[in-house]
């Protein structure tokens, strides 16, 4: 059984938002960050509710519901969302109120929104979905676990139909500490920085990215989600980790003629350099946390990423870090890696 | 495909005490583990009781042979024992831990420890702390510590999100993706929490009396309580304690922390359960009921209840006037209870009902009993309408 990728959608840096592009000029990280370009909100969330939402919770809604209107009559049967850290600055909003107010007298608008499945939950309240409601966080292979909890669902015949999305924030106090923690990189980081694996720290970024899954193609549909699996212990090559991936698709690295690679420019990624240097020689190679930034669930900036390939024929410039940038791609892989896991591996067709 | 999904394991840690066997005590005695603060440092601790774990984190790590200088969330302390205690009754074999999979529910991860930093910048452990934040940081030292090396995810779903990871793990089961899951969930008490739910205005600063018509609020609680989920063809002879039958989760659509007053939410969950398990309500023969002890909650899932099953209401009650509510673990603790009731062939009772709701016409279940329990349905329902219902059957 097949499933579409029906829509995306995605909240970033870059001007990718109510695009299937990313546009000619890219924007580069000031002082190691990449905050999201904000959507007209208003245009796409009741105004009554926008007051007392958070900027994690809006700019995800937005994504959500371009990605739902992008779908003639869409109605999913299930919202599967993602995120590493949740709803972080309400979260220290209510910690900090908390400690100077020393337990006393707290408003709860902080602690309410505060949830990790606020988003997944605003989505139901504003269109009245009855429907399941999931919500994963796992690290950096949350938007990975809940693509695969999506594609189970679809398989089994538990819905046709779902909304799957991934969301993380930047706040003022993780830029902080992670500066106080010397984790963030001194300077940007470029297309170039990916590969030489030089870098002392990371470009931190934030995001939100929706996909409409379907087991049914929609007119302009153009891409196939075929298979998720994040590796937590892998041991040995890599390329034969991949091959052992593609294998029950009917496919070897050989047939991928777009990979793109979660590089973040320390030597911390180094690793996914082994991918480049051994079987994917007919693959074009992209890496994207230049763009996007890193965090938790920033490959569903690299899913976005490929299905806009696929459409597009294309990969952008300040992307491309081998091989040929305009041309047909059939088979796309996402090969990303982390600390608190070895690989995760997203596979596309074209369709 | 589908395969039926059986469970072979139990592992449970709460106000009730260590392990299974003190739980199902506890209930079968009508001992409850709510009580004054003890552990948890909060300025709140006069005015509130709570469903404490009767442990220090120093005891938890002595009883985990955990060295007492570690620094390790008392989220993940707790997880740790529930989850060795279900592998362990499952009898599972190291080999067969590695290829597990592991699906937790959490709301607060490491928040007990981040919670005390009070200042960033003088913080000595800043970044080790930082580290447990996460929630998906408890699971993936859950199943380090277990030796699971298999795919691990966490839900946070608030007060339904280990009934959602046991529902993943049976879909993991099903798509024959794995053999083996362990899900369940965890939440450690937290001055984050409390303050949250005293600031929602929703804590009774007595027991809890769910059900009942003076009942005023919940009692918060903490622990773990883990399940091992097998595909019927790989479990052990003899192992299997019970059918994971039917699941479904539905969403109130309502508003952000308060439940419908129909109960529409609980009611599709109910129902979408009872469908996926092949069961009519008759079947149903005990209800393991959210039933915090909020007016809000306790009505609307009431009125969701007396309207699903009419004139089939099977015996209900809610557990947490003995545990509290333990938020991300109580789907997992209440799983086990199910669990035991069919294993026992016991329904057990709620405390603290003495009078009827004025809106409802049914009444929960008072005093333990023996019975043939057949399928035990139990819900958990959290925040953002997050409703679901796990159904347990006799093997």
């Amino acid at each position: 059984m097949a499933v579409y990728l029906n829509a995306a959608s995605m909240v970033s840096a870059q001007d990718t938002f109510g695009k299937n592009k990313l546009p000619e000029v890219n924007v580069q990280a000031e002082n190691s960050c990449l905050h999201i370009i904000a959507p007209e909100y208003k245009e796409f969330i009741p105004v009554a509710s926008l007051r007392r939402m958070s900027r994690l919770v809006k700019f995800s809604l937005a994504a959500a519901f371009d990605c739902y209107s992008q779908v003639d009559n869409f109605s999913p049967d299930a919202i599967v969302t993602t995120t590493g850290l949740g709803c972080l600055n309400d979260t220290g909003t209510f910690l900090m109120q908390m400690h100077q107010n020393g337990e006393k007298l707290l408003n709860p608008s902080a602690f309410i929104a505060s949830t990790h499945n606020a988003v997944g939950g605003q989505i139901a309240l504003i269109k009245k979905l009855h429907i399941p409601n999931f919500t994963h966080t796992q690290k950096e292979a949350s938007f990975e676990s809940g693509l695969l909890e999506a594609l189970m669902m679809l398989e089994d015949g538990e819905a046709s139909q779902i909304l799957v999305g991934g969301f993380d924030e930047i706040t003022p106090l993780t830029i902080d500490l992670m500066n106080q923690m010397g984790c963030l990189s001194e300077t940007g980081i470029e297309k170039n920085d990916l590969l030489s694996s030089k870098k002392s720290g990371v470009v931190v970024g934030e995001g939100a990215g929706f996909f409409a899954l379907s087991t049914e193609a929609h007119a302009s549909c153009c891409s196939k989600l075929m298979g998720v699996e994040v590796l937590r212990q892998a041991t040995g090559n890599l390329n034969t980790l991949a091959n052992g991936f593609l294998a029950p698709y009917n496919l070897s690295s050989a047939d991928i003629d777009l990979l793109i690679v979660g590089l973040d420019g320390t030597q911390h990624t180094k690793k996914l350099l082994e991918l480049m240097e051994a079987d994917f020689q007919a693959a074009t190679i992209a890496g994207f946390k230049n763009l996007s930034g890193c965090f938790n669930t920033d490959t569903s900036f690299a899913l976005w990423l490929a299905n806009s390939a696929i459409v597009n024929k294309s990969i952008h410039p300040d992307c491309c870090l081998r091989g040929k940038s305009d041309r047909t791609f059939e088979n796309v892989l996402i090969v990303n890696s982390s600390k608190a896991y070895s690989y995760s591996f997203i596979l596309l067709e074209r369709c | 495909m589908s395969r039926k999904v059986v469970v072979t394991g139990l592992g449970v840690v709460s106000a009730l005490g260590m392990g299974v066997e003190e739980n199902t005590s506890a209930l079968e005695k009508g001992l409850s583990g709510i009580a004054p603060i003890r552990f948890l440092k909060t300025r709140l601790a006069d005015e509130f009781v709570l469903g404490e774990v009767k442990y220090s984190n120093e005891e938890l790590k002595s009883l985990l042979g955990i060295d007492s200088q570690e620094l390790v969330s008392r989220t993940a302390l707790l997880a740790f024992l529930a989850g060795r205690e279900a592998i362990r009754m499952a009898g599972l074999s190291v080999e067969e831990l590695k290829s597990c999979a592991l699906i937790s529910g959490t709301t607060v991860g490491g928040m007990d420890l981040t919670e005390q930093i009070t200042d960033f910048q003088s913080e000595k452990e800043l970044r080790k702390i930082l580290s447990l934040h996460s929630c998906g940081d408890s699971t993936e030292k859950m199943a380090l510590f277990l030796g699971i090396e298999g795919f691990i995810s966490t839900y946070s779903t608030a007060c339904s999100s280990a009934a959602n990871a046991i529902m993943m793990g049976a879909r993991m089961i099903k798509s024959g993706r794995v053999d083996r899951v362990i899900a369940g969930g965890v939440d450690a008490l937290s001055c984050f929490t409390l303050n949250g739910f005293n600031s929602l205005m929703i804590l009774d600063r007595n027991h809890c009396r769910p059900f009942d018509r003076s009942r005023a609020g919940l009692n918060l609680g903490e622990g773990a309580g883990f399940i091992v989920l097998e595909a019927e063809n790989v479990a052990r002879l003899g192992k299997s304690l019970a059918f994971l039958s039917g699941y479904a989760n539905a969403n109130d659509a309502h508003h952000q922390t308060a439940s419908s007053p129909e109960g529409l939410g609980a009611t599709f969950s109910m129902k979408k359960a009872m469908e996926v398990a092949e069961i009519e309500s008759h079947d149903v023969s005990y209800i393991n009921a959210h039933g915090t002890g909020t007016p809000n909650n306790d009505s609307s899932e009431g009125k969701a209840i007396e309207n699903l099953f009419a004139d089939h209401v099977p015996p209900y009650c809610s557990t947490k006037s003995f545990t509290g509510h333990t938020l991300g673990a109580c789907g997992g603790i209440e799983a086990v209870f199910s669990i035991q009731s069919i294993v026992n062939q016991e329904l057990y009772a709620g405390l603290n009902f003495s009078t009827s709701d004025e809106d409802l016409n049914i009444n929960p279940l008072i005093e333990n009993r023996k019975a043939p329990v057949n399928h035990v349905l139990s819900n958990s329902f959290g925040f953002g309408g997050n409703n679901s219902t796990l159904i347990f059957s006799k093997i």
